[in-house]
C-alpha cells in the first residue's frame, strides 16, 4: 500500500534468505534469477529485517529501487509546495466557489442595475460575499418593498453567480419628485410662433409679441364659478411646449493678411518610444537645430502631443521657428494594463519660417463661410433652429466682412418659482 | 482446493494451468532457485519444476505460485 523495493542478492544464499523470511513471516513478491543474482520484491515495512538478515548472512545486497508514496514524498521532500499545490489549489477552488463573484440583473428597464445593487448593497449583499449568508427569500422582498413598480422578482444562485430577474409594472409612470409651482418664461425677446400647454395657464397666444423675462405659461390655475369670480387658486408647475422666433444679426469678419509657415526641406525623422512622459529615441539621436547638430535621445511630451520649440536665427530680423510632430505609430496595450503608456512615435523635426501673406477673394469667402458655419453649428447644439438666413460678403482692403441676418426658433424657455406669488395672494 | 483430508495429513496439492502457472500448497521449504529450476521440498518429498524464465510470484505460510514456462514437473519421494 505504501510502496516496495527491489532488492538484489547475490549468491548462493539467496535461496536460504527467502526460506528465513518465510520463516519469519516475511513476505516476499516477484522473485527471479538473474544470472548470480535474485531479484525480490518486498514491502517497505519489512525491508529493514532483510537488511539484516542479508547483513548476518554476510551476502552482498543493494536496493535497487523503491517505489509507492512513501518513496515519492520522500524522493520530493524539498518540492513540499508542488505536492501540496493541488491540495492548495482545491481549497483556494471550494473556498472560491462558495462566494457570490457576479450579480446580474435581468428584465430591468425602470430601474437600472445601479439602483437595484445599491438597494443590495444597503441589505449587504455585496460581490464575494458567502453564498450561505445570501437568503434569496429576504432579497426578494426587499426589492419589492424599495421598488414599488416591481410586481415580481426571482433571485437565484446559479454558482457563484446571483441572477436577479425582475418584472415591472408597464402600465404606471415614475411621477417627477419635482413638482414645486414655477411659471414659464420667455428667454428672449421675439414672436410666439407656438404653444401647447399641458399644466398651468397659458398667458400668450401665437402670433403675440414677448419680451425676455415675461410670463408666457402661469404655475397658477383659477377655477371660476358661473358669475366669472375665482373660486379657488390652484398653484401646479407649468409645463408648455412654447417656440419663440427671434431676429438676430452678426457681423463675421476676417483679417485679409494672416501669417503662413513655410516648412523647409531638411525635415527630420525619427522614431521614439514612449513610456509614460518620456519618449525615447531608438533610431536616430542627431537633430539639426540651426546649423548645430545636437544629441537628443529624451524628448519630454507635452499634454498636446505637439511640441513647437521657438529658436532665433542669427540672421538679420527674421525669425526663425522649430516644430516637433508626434505621430503614434504603434501603440501596445502590454504595460497600459499597469498605467504606463508605451507606444512608438514619429517625430519630425523641422523647421519653418512665418510669412505674412493674403487672402485671395475664393479663399477669404471659403475662410468666412467656414467660420460662418462654425457659428451655424453652435447655434444648433444650443437647440436653435434656424428659419430663415441671409449672408452678405463685402470687403475693404484689409478686411472681409460677412453680414449675417438670422431668423431663428427657439424652445428654450425659463422656469421662475412661484413661491413670491404664493405668498402674496396668501397676504 | 484444500480438502480437510489434505489439510491435516499435510499432503502437498499441485495445480497447473496450461504451461504458464503453477500453485504449489503446503510446501516446506526452497532447495534451489534458478531462471530454470526450481526446487522446492514437501512433508513426503520433493518437487522439482523445469522450464524457462521461472518466477516466484508471491509465496506464504501455505502456498507459492510460480510462473513462466514450465516444461517438466517432477515429483521425488524422500527415501
Amino acid at each position: 500500500m505504501l510502496g516496495y523495493a527491489i532488492i538484489r542478492i547475490k549468491g548462493s544464499n539467496a535461496v536460504r534468505i527467502i526460506n528465513i523470511c518465510k520463516a519469519q513471516g516475511i513476505f516476499l513478491y516477484d522473485i527471479t534469477r538473474c544470472e548470480d543474482m535474485v531479484i525480490i520484491e518486498v514491502s517497505l515495512n519489512n525491508i529493514e529485517h532483510i537488511q539484516d538478515i542479508c547483513s548476518d548472512m554476510g551476502v552482498i545486497y543493494d536496493v535497487k529501487k523503491k517505489t509507492g508514496i512513501v518513496p515519492f514524498l520522500q524522493m520530493h521532500r524539498y518540492r513540499i509546495i508542488i505536492l501540496l499545490s493541488p491540495l492548495i489549489m482545491f481549497m483556494i477552488l471550494s473556498s472560491l466557489s462558495s462566494h457570490i463573484w457576479k450579480i446580474n440583473i435581468h428584465d430591468n428597464i425602470r430601474y437600472t442595475d445601479e439602483e437595484i445593487k445599491v438597494c443590495l448593497e444597503n441589505e449587504k449583499i455585496n460581490i464575494g460575499i458567502e453564498k450561505k449568508k445570501v437568503n434569496t427569500k429576504d432579497i426578494e422582498r426587499k426589492i419589492r418593498e424599495e421598488f414599488l413598480d416591481v410586481t415580481w422578482v426571482s433571485v437565484q444562485k446559479d454558482g457563484s453567480v446571483l441572477n436577479i430577474y425582475v418584472k415591472e409594472n408597464e402600465g404606471s409612470e415614475i411621477v417627477s419628485a419635482n413638482e414645486e409651482p414655477v411659471d414659464i418664461c420667455a428667454s428672449t425677446d421675439g414672436i410666439v410662433k407656438d404653444i401647447i400647454t399641458r399644466s398651468g395657464t397659458a398667458l400668450v397666444h401665437k402670433g403675440d409679441v414677448v419680451k425676455s423675462g415675461d410670463v408666457v405659461v402661469s404655475g397658477l390655475i383659477e377655477l371660476k364659478g358661473d358669475d366669472g369670480s375665482v373660486i379657488e387658486k390652484r398653484y401646479v408647475h407649468a409645463d408648455a411646449d412654447v417656440s419663440i422666433q427671434y431676429e438676430r444679426e452678426y457681423i463675421e469678419k476676417i483679417s485679409i493678411k494672416h501669417n503662413v509657415k513655410v516648412y523647409e526641406d531638411s525635415a527630420i525623422h525619427s522614431k521614439y518610444l514612449q513610456i509614460g512622459n518620456i519618449a525615447i529615441n531608438i533610431q536616430k539621436p542627431d537633430i539639426k537645430k540651426s546649423g548645430k547638430t545636437i544629441k537628443k535621445w529624451f524628448t519630454k511630451i507635452s499634454g498636446k502631443m505637439k511640441n513647437e520649440k521657438k529658436v532665433q536665427n542669427e540672421k538679420e530680423d527674421e525669425k526663425e521657428y522649430f516644430e516637433e510632430k508626434l505621430t503614434i505609430i504603434d501603440k501596445s496595450d502590454f504595460l497600459e494594463n499597469l498605467g504606463i503608456t508605451n507606444q512608438s512615435q514619429n517625430i519630425v523635426s523641422n523647421k519653418y519660417r512665418i510669412e505674412i501673406q493674403e487672402y485671395t477673394d475664393e479663399e477669404g469667402i471659403a475662410m468666412i463661410n467656414k467660420n460662418i458655419s462654425k457659428y451655424f453649428n453652435n447655434l444648433s447644439e444650443k437647440g436653435i433652429q434656424i428659419v430663415e438666413k441671409n449672408v452678405k460678403i463685402y470687403k475693404d482692403s484689409d478686411y472681409i466682412y460677412a453680414n449675417v441676418s438670422l431668423k431663428l426658433l427657439t424652445d428654450d424657455m425659463q422656469e421662475q418659482k412661484l413661491y413670491e406669488l404664493t405668498v402674496n395672494d396668501s397676504n | 482446493m484444500t480438502s480437510s483430508h489434505d489439510y491435516l495429513m499435510k499432503d502437498c496439492m499441485i495445480a497447473i494451468t496450461g504451461r504458464r502457472e503453477m500453485y504449489i500448497e503446503n510446501y516446506k521449504s526452497i532447495l534451489e532457485f534458478g531462471e530454470n529450476r526450481i526446487r522446492i521440498r514437501t512433508k513426503n518429498g520433493r518437487i522439482e519444476v523445469l522450464g524457462k524464465r521461472l518466477k516466484i510470484v508471491y509465496y506464504c505460510d501455505t502456498d507459492m505460485q510460480i510462473t513462466g514456462c514450465i516444461d517438466e514437473v517432477k515429483l521425488n519421494e524422500v527415501m
